[in-house]
């Protein structure tokens, strides 16, 4: 009798709990509809911040920074804010497809700016394109990246290959007829010096040696300025980063090497002009910026620059500042912040920026400008020629 | 060509055996690993800057300075973070000491930016004696170096102090019982093997430049120095040093310049295979 009892309480508190849930459910406050989203609109950046390239990636990050506190200024784009989220990618691959994985996954941004790496960039174009969120470089010159569609990938800067063709030129236009060649062992360097040795070879110019490789945390030269010295060429190519590249040129007046060096890399900024002291003047440079360009807005860009950061802005900064006002246009064009609208946009868009005109062909290239500078005593760099970048023969 | 290439090799060696037995000379007498070594020879050259560029202009001065300042950082992550771990298992002093490279980069990317920084050098220009060049730089550095290892040749050799010293690398047991005070002994030791680390860091950095990773390469050359000489002692060191400059630039003329570090390694890894305590190393 009491068992019996104990069942219909059970069962009737049951009963008065599903009812009760059912009312609760269907009585508590429903949740908003989904409102069109009122915070920052994110970009990342993803750069070297760490290791041998922390300075070129953070002067890269800089610019960037500099254009979202303009930008912001101004109001932000459809009335939103800009929020850059930097991430660090090291020399290293793999760390860098993990940081755009995180800023895509993790802080839901619109579009990722960088890598400072060719190799980095090659890593980061596959995650972009799996999560489908636009990459814009305006550093990576291997050529090979806009080679093959990336649907998401797009380049501000010109390739290697478009700046050899109008390099090499100017190096055999100088006089010199034999050259060596010298590059970091990384893929920027692989790729470079398998364009400039062919391209000069083509133009009449004779290679004395197999190219000189070396590790990208080099800092002892002696064995192959030893080597150089050897040989007599008529110019050295030297294909380098900051650190390295001004090591090299240091050892190479102190063992008495006094023949032109065409740098292909980090020459023409302020930290390998600082850093190579005297041995740095006569140093030719090619490069995608420079602060001498009279392009629209360059004046106002390196006044601000310099007062935010003490120091004239690198070709990264110069490029990494105008790739996120190409993307707060791109937003504009599309009136969305979509990563799909963003992208579509970027095909049709054509803006005039600091670093020249940007508008991407059916690969997703834009063709900017080949600079020439020298330096000159004193660290002061002058303009030889500015020329826009042709596509080459394939 | 050659008397070339073997000269390069044998000046980078000399300093090289610097930064080998800063190292050592702390394994040699408490056991503990440094893995802070890269960081601490990255501070050196940085503690030089800094002196040089704030109160002392003049840079032998600035680098005696230098020398004084690091004993004393050696002395303080001493009784900081090491005493308390001295004859703990191998792992902790060394979990410790990689926590403290960390810190230590990253405050001064932090404090002082990431920009490579260039130590100018008051003495320019070149030697050339029988068509052999060197800078005399890289003479004055050496000379510098040569000077420090005869100090420390005195110092451990001929001084009560120094044979206490080598008494606690052999036994340190029988060394307290016969009165050396082993605690006194390992505060020393600490302080001028980190000394030793920051003075090879200042004076590599000249030759070379100062930026905050430059502890990263540093290491791994000090430990394939130590593998070379042996774990624990200071001539090992010196002699691993000269071994590794001669090595790398040989293989770097004579085979590949890309594999300049590579070289290193492999000479290491088959004194390893045929002599696993080193050249100098206690069997």
């Amino acid at each position: 009798m009491e068992r019996r009892t104990l069942t219909y309480a059970i069962v009737a508190m049951i009963i008065v709990a599903i009812i009760a849930g059912a009312v609760g459910y269907y009585m508590l406050p429903r949740p908003a509809p989904p409102t069109p989203p009122v915070g920052p609109i994110k970009i990342g950046i993803v750069d070297p911040l760490s290791g041998g390239a922390a300075y070129e990636g953070q002067s890269g990050v800089n610019g960037a920074m500099l254009a979202v506190e303009e930008i912001n200024a101004k109001g932000g784009v459809l009335g939103r804010k800009l929020l850059l989220i930097p991430e660090d990618s090291t020399s290293d691959p793999a760390s860098a497809a993990a940081a755009v994985r995180k800023l895509i996954v993790e802080d839901k941004v619109v579009c990722v700016l960088g890598d400072y790496f060719s190799s980095n960039t090659a890593a980061m174009l596959e995650v972009s394109d799996e999560y489908e969120v636009p990459l814009i470089t305006g550093i990576s010159t291997a050529p090979k990246l806009t080679e093959e569609y990336h649907k998401w990938f797009f380049r501000t800067v010109a390739t290697d290959a478009m700046n050899a063709l109008a390099y090499a030129k100017f190096m055999i236009e100088q006089g010199p007829k034999t050259f060596v060649i010298i590059a970091v062992d990384l893929e920027f360097g692989r790729e470079a010096a398998g364009i400039y040795g062919p391209s000069l070879e083509a133009l009449g110019g004779e290679i004395l040696a197999d190219v000189y490789w070396y590790g990208a945390e080099e800092v002892d030269f002696s064995a192959m300025i030893t080597d150089i010295l050897a040989k007599k060429p008529d110019a050295i190519v030297e294909i380098s980063e900051t650190v390295a590249g001004a090591l090299f040129v240091k050892q190479a007046e102190d063992a008495g090497i006094d023949v032109p060096i065409f740098g292909i890399g980090a020459q023409a900024t302020p930290a390998y002009i600082e850093t190579a002291g005297e041995a740095a003047v006569g140093v030719y440079s090619c490069l995608g910026y420079c602060p001498l360009l009279d392009t629209p807005g360059n004046a106002e860009f390196i006044e601000k620059y310099v007062l935010r950061y003490h120091e004239d802005p690198t070709e990264y900064a110069g490029f990494e500042y105008s790739d996120v006002y190409l993307v707060a246009a791109a937003i504009e064009h599309a009136g969305s912040a979509d990563p799909a609208a963003i992208r579509d946009a970027l095909e049709k868009i054509e803006i005039s920026t600091i670093i020249g005109p940007i508008k991407f062909d059916e690969m997703h290239q834009s063709y900017s400008l080949v600079v020439i500078v020298q330096i000159k005593e004193g660290g002061e760099i002058t303009l030889f020629k500015a020329v826009k970048a042709e596509k080459p023969p394939s | 060509m050659l008397e070339q290439q073997i000269l390069n090799g044998l000046m980078i060696g000399i300093v090289y055996g610097l930064m080998g037995v800063g190292l050592n000379i702390i394994f040699g007498i408490m056991d503990v690993v440094n893995m802070a070594h890269g960081e601490i020879y990255m501070v050196g050259a940085l503690f030089l800057i800094l002196v040089m560029g704030g109160i002392i202009p003049n840079y032998f001065a600035a680098l005696f300075v230098t020398i004084v300042i690091s004993f004393l950082l050696g002395a303080l992550v001493y009784l900081g973070i090491v005493k308390p771990l001295v004859g703990k298992p191998l792992l902790s002093s060394a979990l410790a000491m990689i926590g403290l490279s960390i810190f230590l980069e990253n405050i001064v990317i932090a404090l002082y930016g990431p920009k490579p920084v260039d130590i100018r050098f008051p003495i320019g220009g070149v030697k050339e004696i029988g068509g052999l060049r060197v800078t005399n730089e890289l003479l004055t550095i050496v000379g510098i170096t040569l000077v420090t290892y005869a100090i420390l040749y005195v110092f451990l050799y001929r001084t009560d102090f120094g044979t206490a010293i080598r008494a606690t690398v052999q036994n340190r047991d029988a060394a307290a019982l016969v009165g050396v005070n082993v605690s006194k002994i390992y505060l020393f030791t600490f302080s001028l093997g980190c000394m030793l680390t920051a003075a090879s860091g200042a004076l590599l950095g000249t030759m070379y430049l100062f930026y905050p990773v430059m502890g990263g390469s540093a290491i791994l050359k000090s430990f394939t120095i130590v593998i070379l000489g042996g774990m624990g002692s200071v001539e090992g060191a010196v002699a691993g040093g000269l071994l590794l400059g001669l090595v790398e630039i040989l293989g770097a003329s004579y085979i590949s310049f890309a594999y300049k570090d590579a070289f290193g390694l492999a000479i290491a890894i088959i004194i390893l295979l045929i002599r696993p305590q080193g050249l100098f190393g206690r069997g």
